[in-house]
Order: C-alpha cells, then structure tokens, then sequence
C-alpha cells in the first residue's frame, strides 16, 4: 500500500466533519466501509455500528 | 425520465396536427376542443371557437386521471344529455374549481377542464380501440362495446400483438383478422386502427386509447382519449407534438420548496427530486443517487418510522456545485421551520458509493449550507449523520 | 454465444466510443494493477483533432489511435469484441445498430440515459436474435474482476482496493443501480470471498439483458456458487428470474431483494427512485416481488440492511471456509503517483518546462512587461 494513502482516503469525510465541528453543529462521519444504511439504524435506534464479521478493524468513524 | 402521461387535451391536438399525413384526408376529425384553465377568459374564448357558444357541450376534468365517468365528473346533462350550454358549463368548473376532492386518497383542486360539443349518440355506436407496448410486442386491443363498461364487457375485446419488425402489409394483415365480428362498419374502423397505429408509434407513444371512439360515415369523434408518451423521444418528434405541457395531474398542490426544486430540476441535466411527506417529520434525507435514495427511504420506513420521514428525494448524475447548494438549503431550511419539544432531529447524509460523481464537491456545497444555516440547526436541535464514497474523495485521482 | 458464460476474460479488447478521458484512462489503470494488456484499444471519435491520444498505462505513456468512424476502428481492431458504447442519447442507437451488424463486435454496453424506449426494445430483441449481449441503456457497465472493468465501473482505485475487485471471487452480481453494484461489490468483499462478476443492466424500462439472461450465464460458469440481484419497483423482471427457477434453468442459490417497499406505506401514490420505476400493476410493487421471490426459493433478506448477514451465512453453508479465512491475497501492482498528487503534498517536485521573460504571473495579478494587465486592457493596448 501506498504511504499516506489512508489519509487522502479518509480527506474529503474529515473535511465535512472538521467543518461541521468548527460551527458547533452535532455530527457523525462514516466511511464507505460501513454498511449503507448503517447510519440509518444509528441514527433511528442509536444502535452502536458494528465493525462487521471480521476482526480487523476496518471500521472508521471520522 | 421515460412514460409520461399527457393531457386528453394535448394528445387531441396532437393527433389532430399530424392527421392528414396519417389519414388523409378520407376520413375526417373535427378537432373541436378548449382546455380551460384558471386564466382562461371566455368572453375572448367566444370569438375564437365559434361553436362554443351555439352547441351543447360536455365538461370533464382533464387532469390525468381516469374514471371520470364513474366519479360524476362528467357533465353533459342537467335533466337530457345534451341540455349543456356554455354558461351552465362555466357554472359547473367554477362550482367544481372551489372545492377540494379527493380521488385515489389524494387529495387536490380541480384546475383544468376540457370543454367538447355534445355528440347525441347511442351506446351501440361506441367502440374501443387501445395501443399499448410490451417487451416483445406492441399491443392492440379491438372492441365493439366501448363506453365506460368496457372493464365488464372485456371479453369481448380482442388483443392481437404486432411483433416489432412486422412490415405495413403484415401490421394490416393482423389487424384485419383480429377486428371483432360486432363492429358496425368495419372496413372505415379497420382503417381508422391501421392509421392510429402508425401514428402512435412514429410519435413514440407508449400507450393510447380511445374509449369510446365514434365513427359517423367517415366522421371520427373521439369521445375519450388517455395518453402517454416517451418523452425521451422528445430530440426526434418534438416537432410533431407541438407544445405539450409535461404534468403531473391531479395532485396534491405542491409547496413552494418542491416548485422550486421541480423548476432546478427542469433546467439541469442532473437530477434534483424532492418530495415532503411530512413537514413535521423528525428524519430528514440529503441523498444522492436514484437507487441509494430509496434503500435510505425504505430503511427508515422498514423501522416503522414511515411517518416519521420528512422527505423524500435525491440527487445524482453530477449536479453543478450551485445545484447542491440550493438542494441542501432547501432541505436544511425546511427542516429548521421548527423545532420538536425534547427531541432532536435528525439529517441523512448519504450515497452509495459513486461510480464517477464527485463527491468532494458535492460536499463542499453542503458544508457552505451548513455555513448558513449553523445557527438554525443549532436552534433547532438536529444531530447529522453522513456516509458516502466515491471518487475524488480518494484524491488520486485528479 | 448461448454456450458461453463469460463475456470477459483477461484478453477481451474494447473500443470506446467517444472520447471519455477519465474513464479510459480508469480502465488501462485497473489493467496495469491486474498485469494485463490495455484493454481499451481504440477510440472513435468524430471531431478529434488528432488520430490517437496519449494515456498512462502504469508510468509508460501509451497511444491509443483515434479513428473517425466505428467500422473503420473495428476493421483496424478485428479481435476487439466489445463496443464500450459512451455516445449521447441522440447517437446511442444508431451506433449500437451499427456494431450489431460488426460480426466481431459481441458486448455493446450503453451508458447514455435517455434513449427512447422503442428504440431500446429493438435493440434488445435485435441483439438477442444475433446472439449478442447489450448491458443498458442507462448503466454504468461491469466488471469482471482480474480480467476486465467496464469504464468507471467500481468508483476510484481506493474503492477497487477496498471491494477486493482484483480478485476473482465466487459471487455473481446483477442490479439496476450503478451505485448498489458499489455497495454489493463491498459487501461480498467484506462477507464472502468477493465478486466472479458484476453487471447493471441500468434502470431502462427496456434493458439490453435482463436479470435473469445475467443469472443464467452465472448458473453455467463453475467458479460462480452463488448470485445476487437487487430489482426495482415496476416491471416483470424478477418474475422471469422465478418463472427461470421453476423452470430449473436456474438452481444455483440466489439472494434477491427489491427495493421501493417504502412505497406501500404511502398508498403507491408517491415516486420513490426512478422515472421508470413504477407499478402499473399490484404484482410489480416491491413489497409483491419480494414475497414472489421468497416463494420461489430466492434468499429474501427482510431489509437491504440485512443483507451482510444473508451473504456471510449463505456463502459459509455453501464453502468449507469462515468469512476472511479464504482468501489468499493477489499481487497487485501498485499505480504509480501522478506529478501533481506528489507535489501537492510535498512529496516530489517538478522542475519548469519553460521561463517566459517578458510576462510574470507569480505576483496577485499577471504583469506584461512589468505592466498589469488590467492597464493594459484600460489603456486599450491589448488591440
């Protein structure tokens, strides 16, 4: 893998992030890696997102 | 976007505008009709369509809907069909214009109309004839019992299917065998069909029925008409369908926010829907994509909190940056109208992951929404969650 | 082309038409990182200026030639069987007309949103009658991973990396939506051992190939156990998919979803998703064809949110293998860096290609001779 690659993966996520904290606003950031509608039951049933089957840690909250 | 149904008005007029190159001029349509509209001033109307005022009329809604007949909105008698005259017919939209119907659960205005001449005619002169398209074939459906009992006399209708690469001669040869024994004249009807077939397919009709046709002699009147097009197609035979207005019908009014989003949506080559479920829903959605949209809606509703959905909408196919823009102000000012006593809201941000789109742009624009309304969000106690990917967020590539 | 369950392996040549940048280069990209020949290798392009075009394969530049009309670019290239079909709506048909007469083009995938629908149902019974194979209209195309990406199917790189698309793994795919390929490519990734290929076949009233015609081939290639489909609201599709499983032309298992089920909790009054995607009829609501789908015997998960799950179990009964167990990881080979990425984050610079002397815009505004240019238009020099 390429160096630094995880950050220019992670970027333009920060980036709506980072802004939104700036103004004070409540905010969670997924990436790809969690199921499309995660957020859904997330935000609905404040269910905890899960990292998936496997064990590594591919899961990123921003 | 694909099938559109259009006004029984417009498809009128635009079987009327190219009649000659498919009917010649053996057969004959009167095209004897006047949308009436909330502008429409009748005094000036008078002098224009001359019989207006000297014939019985019908009146009937035409606003996409089906079923007039059964619905009592069809208006073309006070005691004896035919006894309509142009001020009972102004009475009766302006009556029907004021109160709200509902049909279907939706409930709505009456804001079009389409005034006819009254044509005295027995049930046994009313026949039916539709085109539709299927996968493999198009359709034509032949009956000799139009009227609005059609559904009930359904078996007595024939359908035969017309492959697609068949030659005139073949499309003539089907349509001869399969013309059902009742039909008074059937050499004129045959004809009639055969012609109204060409023309629904060289003008990229989709579906098309009249029920009930009349035929007087060599004299067309077409009593009902329900049509929709391809409007793809529009690039290839616009010309020939003069000026349609694309409607949605007989809907709920629109609010201003969806006019709005409606009118980006009409000059963009992107895609921009918006449609408000419930303005005093909790769960708001800012979603790209046509297909991720309704996996978001569904998931939401799937929890048993279909009511609680504010919206429902997406984008996709790369929206300028001042396109997302107003999209995402449209929905954040929407949804800070108010706020709910104790309980937050809460914003959907998502996609799926983007085949080309670039999403760091489209996220610039709603961080600058976010700019504007930060004060309002706040206020109004709404908690954002966002989930995307896709290309450019990953800046390889340039 | 009946006998066939593949429609791509590693040697399959494509000819693009129009000349799609990003897109093109996207391809020979993944190409490299997989070890195979470019596989785009002409362009047709009617006002191009030049008669090829320069396009990183790896950190070579190579050329691929520009030729001015299909048949000449098919007559140059007989052993190209694909037409990567990227004209607008207005073209689209004609040109998809035009290479279903080429005998050695046999895929035509159409990208262009739009094409009218009578034209779209001629071209598929059309190709049909030909034994060929349309994806579209309307789709963003396919993949079939260590052999042949179809244009930007799969987003960026990063994706491609993520979603494991260099391997070959044992799940079939097929949906409408381009952007659920995305989603479902992540999730056999994540819970089998990841996708043997993946087509949409767009969201057409009248696609080139349908579900089922996809689902068949799955069913004949041997290294596909299993496939998924994900339909939409309105049309008979999925039926078909069932009448095939009736049938036994199909008996691979299948996990299928149809989403639009939101619809029924509005009264079917309201458009969710695509202009097209509507129920003209009860049967063709998304809440009907699931129940269908789940009668037949196709796995139905009870939310798309649900399908992770139905995928891990599905593919763990069928394998000896635990999820993340089986798979041996490829070599890729790494994509080398553009300049610009580099300099941008102050990893490599770039020397000057040329110093011009008499104009300067390293300041706030450009200078001509050391004088702003907006003296210069004000002073009307500039004529």
């Amino acid at each position: 893998m390429l160096e630094g690659e995880g950050q220019n993966y992670l970027q333009g996520l920060n980036k709506i992030k980072n802004a939104a904290l700036e103004l004070g606003l409540d905010i969670e950031v997924y990436c790809p890696e969690v199921f499309i509608t995660d957020i859904v039951d997330r935000a609905i049933l404040n269910k905890e997102i899960e990292s998936g089957v496997k064990n590594e840690s591919r899961i990123h909250i921003v | 976007m694909a099938e559109r149904g259009i006004r029984e008005f417009d498809a009128k007029r635009i079987l009327h505008k190219n009649w000659e190159s498919y009917f010649g001029n053996k057969l004959i349509y009167d095209f004897k009709s006047l949308l009436v509209t909330q502008h429409t001033n009748f005094e000036s109307m008078v002098s224009e369509y001359t019989w207006l005022d000297k014939v019985p009329l019908v009146v009937k809604p035409d606003m996409l809907f089906g079923n007039r007949g059964k619905l009592g909105l069809v208006y073309f008698k006070k005691e004896t069909p035919g006894d309509i005259f142009l001020k009972d017919a102004i009475e009766w939209i302006k009556q029907k214009s004021k109160q709200s119907i509902s049909i279907k659960g939706t409930k709505g205005y009456l804001t079009h109309f389409l005034i006819e001449p009254f044509l005295k005619h027995s049930t046994k002169d009313e026949s039916f004839v539709a085109f539709s398209m299927d996968e493999d074939a198009d359709n034509i459906y032949m009956s000799a019992y139009g009227g609005i009992d059609i559904e009930e006399h359904w078996d007595k209708t024939t359908c035969c299917k017309i492959p697609i690469f068949a030659s005139k001669e073949e499309i003539i040869s089907i349509i001869n065998s399969n013309i059902p024994s009742e039909i008074q004249n059937k050499l004129v009807y045959a004809e009639f069909v055969a012609n109204a077939y060409q023309f629904f397919k060289d003008l990229h009709f989709t579906y098309f029925e009249i029920n009930p046709l009349v035929i007087f002699d060599n004299r067309v009147f077409v009593l009902d008409l329900v049509a929709k097009v391809d409007d793809t197609a529009i690039y290839l035979v616009g010309k020939k369908w003069g000026d349609i207005e694309f409607t949605q019908g007989f809907s709920r009014p629109l609010s201003k926010e969806e006019k709005y989003i409606k009118e980006l949506d009409k000059n963009s080559g992107a895609s921009l829907k918006l449609t408000i479920l419930n303005p005093k829903g909790k769960i708001w959605l800012l979603i790209a994509g046509g297909g991720a949209s309704v996996v978001y809606a569904d998931a939401v509703a799937n929890l048993g909190y279909a009511d609680e959905l504010a919206n429902y909408g997406e984008y996709s196919g790369n929206p300028s940056r001042s396109e997302v823009r107003e999209y995402t102000e449209t929905i954040l000012n929407l949804m800070t109208k108010e706020s709910i006593n104790n309980q937050k809201k809460i914003l959907l941000i998502g996609g799926a992951i983007a085949n080309f789109t670039d999403v760091s742009k489209t996220f610039d624009e709603i961080i600058d929404a976010f700019v504007k309304y930060s004060e309002k969000l706040k206020q109004t106690g709404v908690k954002i969650y966002v989930r995307r990917g896709g290309p450019k967020l990953f800046t390889r590539f340039k | 082309m009946n006998q066939e369950y593949t429609l791509f392996d590693r040697g399959t040549q494509a000819i693009f038409w129009n000349l799609n940048f990003d897109a093109i280069q996207r391809m020979l990209d993944y190409d490299y990182m997989i070890g195979r020949n470019p596989s785009v290798v002409a362009i047709v392009g009617l006002n191009s200026q030049r008669n090829f075009e320069k396009f990183f394969y790896g950190n070579k530049e190579i050329l691929i030639p520009i030729y001015d009309s299909l048949k000449k670019a098919s007559v140059f290239h007989p052993q190209a069987s694909v037409l990567l079909n990227f004209a607008s709506f207005r073209s689209a048909y004609e040109i998809t007309k035009e290479a279903l007469a080429l005998t050695n083009i046999k895929v035509i995938v159409i990208t262009a949103e739009g094409v009218p629908e009578r034209f779209a149902r001629e071209l598929s019974i059309q190709a049909k009658k030909l034994n060929k194979w349309i994806i579209g209209p309307a789709s963003v195309g396919g993949i079939k991973p260590y052999a042949f990406k179809i244009a930007n199917t799969g987003g960026a790189v990063e994706n491609i990396k993520l979603a494991k698309l260099f391997k070959e793994g044992s799940v079939g795919i097929v949906t409408r939506s381009g952007g659920l390929l995305n989603e479902l490519f992540n999730i056999v990734s994540q819970y089998a051992d990841g996708v043997a290929e993946g087509i949409a076949i767009g969201g057409d009233k009248f696609p080139g190939t349908e579900f089922v015609d996809h689902l068949i081939r799955f069913e004949r290639n041997p290294k596909i156990k299993f496939s998924i489909m994900i339909g939409e609201v309105g049309g008979k599709s999925e039926y078909k998919v069932i009448e095939a499983i009736k049938n036994k032309l199909i008996t691979k298992p299948i996990i299928g979803w149809c989403i639009g089920t939101v619809s029924d909790y509005f009264g079917g009054s309201i458009q969710f998703g695509h202009a097209g995607a509507k129920a003209d009829k009860a049967s063709e609501s998304a809440v009907q064809k699931n129940k269908a789908m789940k009668q037949a015997g196709i796995f139905v998960p009870n939310g798309f949110n649900q399908f992770p799950y139905l995928v891990k179990e599905l593919y763990e009964s069928l394998t000896d293998n635990t999820v993340g167990n089986s798979s041996q990881d490829i070599n890729i080979i790494d994509l080398p860096l553009d300049c610009e990425t580099l300099v941008k984050t102050n990893k490599a610079r770039k020397k000057t290609h040329f110093v011009c002397t008499i104009s300067n815009d390293t300041k706030e505004e450009i200078t001509y001779c050391n004088m702003p240019i907006t003296e210069i238009v004000e002073k009307k020099y500039s004529n």
